[in-house]
């Protein structure tokens, strides 16, 4: 028996579940921001319109089929600015993926959408780096989003962290 | 119960440093050690073109593929004698449906039409509304299909199929009935006689899913009177990539073949139509996966010698043990909570957190259950549940691992609601 699939318990010690679920993540998703029971449907139905502020108005709806999270998120963009006003969300799903959509709420809400993508696009590299972070530079500029560093050490987990991010993009493409 | 334990390598090592405790056998369970060796040995030692090349060694191959036939047939008591098979190999149980709704089909076709099998308009095909999805699926496509309709047998509030129910549900319009023996949500074994006795009085025939009953009980399908049966090797101690299919002999006579190609055939013409072979061959098109069928013929052999009375009621002793996690506050099974007419297989749900969250927080404690909705979301709708939490257990299990999933279960709601 010298054939090994490479896999050795040993190594493993690094990859601590504690890492994921900080404290600070899992009081968020007690009580996470942005968070309605319902979003109002007729709300729904002024998506691509603008609202009584005139901002424009975008929803997305995603769902993962492995796990049943499911969420609805809403958000409004200034067309002037192309700030993002509000952000709403409704649905539900694991510590992670509500303590993701939190701390995204009180990140973007009153960011530009280009502001938006570039966050987007340092959590996705946040996500891809095995536990090991980023830059403090970009670990600033995600702030509290940083703590979800130790997901990234997970690979099942990875796309609850993104469930929110993913939601917020589609909605904010559906606002512009 | 140490004599079993020990055969399988596989428990024997740590995860996130701690003891590796498995509780997914309902996913699928471990091999033990003969298992393991007699897939390798095969490829090691036999490997060549069963039923096809004439060699030496094609011919041992032959030997082995058919033995396991036969030891796979004992385990269930079906025919084995040459010219009476009623095993027929398959990729595994989601594989078996699909080949018998195929065929089915395709004897509602004229091409390959037989009266016995042909659906209609008009006809009705009852599943229940615990199936997994790869009964309920192909079945309802084979309604689609041929516009045959699809009904179900209800569930009790504790998700239990009502089989005192059989007599309204199943009506002369009926042709088949595709029934699992035991949920792999709720761990409830089904009442099959009074199902099985009503399907034949109005001549339906009747479809077993075994796919969880064969891990938990012996089962015999002359005595139950089943018409055909699927169920995977992987879930009782055999290999992955093998399912078996069985038919009454006369049904499989009968039936035509689903999938099409090499030694399924007795003559292939350009100009006309092939004829094709005998059952189990028919059903068998393709070089097989040769070296898992026979270690799932060592496998069947290994479990008739283990599965006993005492294998049985051990798994009673840990099932009542495990049920206790119905009294932890904020847990829901999603079942019976005693032990009537059940195994140890227990879905729960417990309020406020995620199961991606539980199976995560036991995981780290080296405890591997199931989160999700175990491919049958019928079941978990009726709970109002998207996913939940799945504790199975296999032969190899032991009490002290079902107290540390206890105790373990007990601390998920302090760490992720800060509750008590
Ligand atoms: C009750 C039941 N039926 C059918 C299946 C399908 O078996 P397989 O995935 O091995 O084809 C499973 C398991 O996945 C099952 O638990």
């Amino acid at each position: 028996m010298d054939f090994s699939f490479g896999f050795d318990d040993a190594d493993d010690t690094s990859m601590s579940m504690q890492d994921m679920y900080q404290e600070f993540i899992l009081e968020t998703s007690r009580f996470p921001h942005g968070f309605v029971s319902q979003l109002d449907v007729s709300e729904g139905a002024l998506v691509g319109k603008r609202n009584v502020s005139h901002c424009f108005v975008g929803q997305s709806h995603q769902f993962n089929v492995t796990c049943g999270d499911e969420v609805t998120v809403e958000v409004s963009l200034d067309p002037d600015t192309h700030t993002i006003q509000s952000l709403e969300w409704s649905g539900n799903g694991c510590a992670i993926s509500i303590a993701s959509l939190s701390v995204l709420h009180d990140l973007v809400v009153g960011k530009t959408l280009s502001e938006f993508l570039e966050l987007y696009t340092v959590f996705h590299q946040l996500m891809d780096s095995r536990g090991c972070g980023l830059s403090e530079e970009q670990m600033n500029k995600l702030d509290d989003a940083s703590v979800f560093q130790g997901v990234s050490q997970f690979p099942m987990r990875i796309k609850c962290a993104l469930l929110g991010w993913e939601s917020v993009k589609d909605a904010l493409n559906h606002a512009e | 119960m140490q004599t079993i334990r020990s055969q399988f390598p596989l428990l024997d090592q740590s995860i996130h440093g701690k003891p590796l405790i498995y509780l997914d056998s309902a996913a699928t369970s471990q091999k033990p050690q003969i298992v393991i060796d007699a897939e390798k040995s095969f490829y090691e030692t036999i490997n060549a073109g069963a039923h096809r090349s004439s060699h030496e060694l094609a011919s041992r191959a032959t030997v082995i593929f058919e033995r396991a036939r036969a030891q796979v047939a004992h385990l269930v008591g079906a025919h084995t004698e040459p010219g009476k098979e009623e095993i027929i190999f398959t990729a595994g149980a989601t594989a078996s449906f699909n080949l018998l709704a195929n065929s089915f089909y395709n004897a509602s076709t004229p091409w390959h039409h037989s009266a016995r099998f042909a659906l209609h308009a008009g006809d009705e095909i009852v599943v229940s509304r615990a199936e997994h999805h790869s009964v309920l699926l192909p079945f309802q496509e084979l309604c689609y299909k041929t516009g045959a309709t699809l009904r179900w047998l209800d569930v009790d509030r504790y998700g239990s199929i009502q089989s005192e129910t059989a007599d309204a549900v199943i009506t002369p319009k009926t042709r088949i009935v595709a029934i699992t023996g035991l949920s792999n949500v709720t761990g409830a074994l089904t009442h099959l006689e009074p199902i099985i006795q009503r399907a034949h009085d109005v001549g339906a025939l009747v479809v077993l899913d075994a796919c969880q009953l064969i891990p938990h009980r012996r089962v015999n399908v002359h005595q139950l009177d089943v018409d055909f049966m699927c169920w995977s090797a992987h879930k009782a101690y055999g290999p992955s990539g093998v399912g078996f299919l069985y038919g009454k002999r006369d049904l499989l006579n009968e039936l035509p073949p689903s999938q099409f190609g090499g030694s399924m055939v007795e003559a292939a013409w350009l100009d006309k139509p092939a004829e094709y072979a005998e059952p189990p061959y028919r059903f068998e098109a393709g070089t097989q996966p040769l070296a898992q069928v026979a270690s799932a013929g060592i496998a069947a052999e290994w479990y008739e010698k283990y599965m006993t009375p005492d294998a049985i009621t051990h798994e009673h002793v840990l099932t009542t043990q495990l049920l206790a996690i119905a009294d932890i506050s904020g847990v829901k099974i999603l079942g019976r909570s005693d032990d009537q007419d059940r195994v140890g297989t227990v879905s729960f749900e417990i309020e406020g957190v995620h199961p991606h969250d539980v199976s995560q927080f036991l995981d780290s404690y080296g405890i591997e259950i199931r989160s999700g909705h175990h491919c049958a979301q019928p079941i978990h709708r009726f709970f109002h549940e998207y996913a939940s939490n799945r504790v199975s257990l296999g032969i190899y299990n032991t009490e002290d691992e079902v107290k540390q999933c206890i105790d373990a279960i007990a601390h998920v709601r302090p760490y992720f609601l800060g509750v008590h």
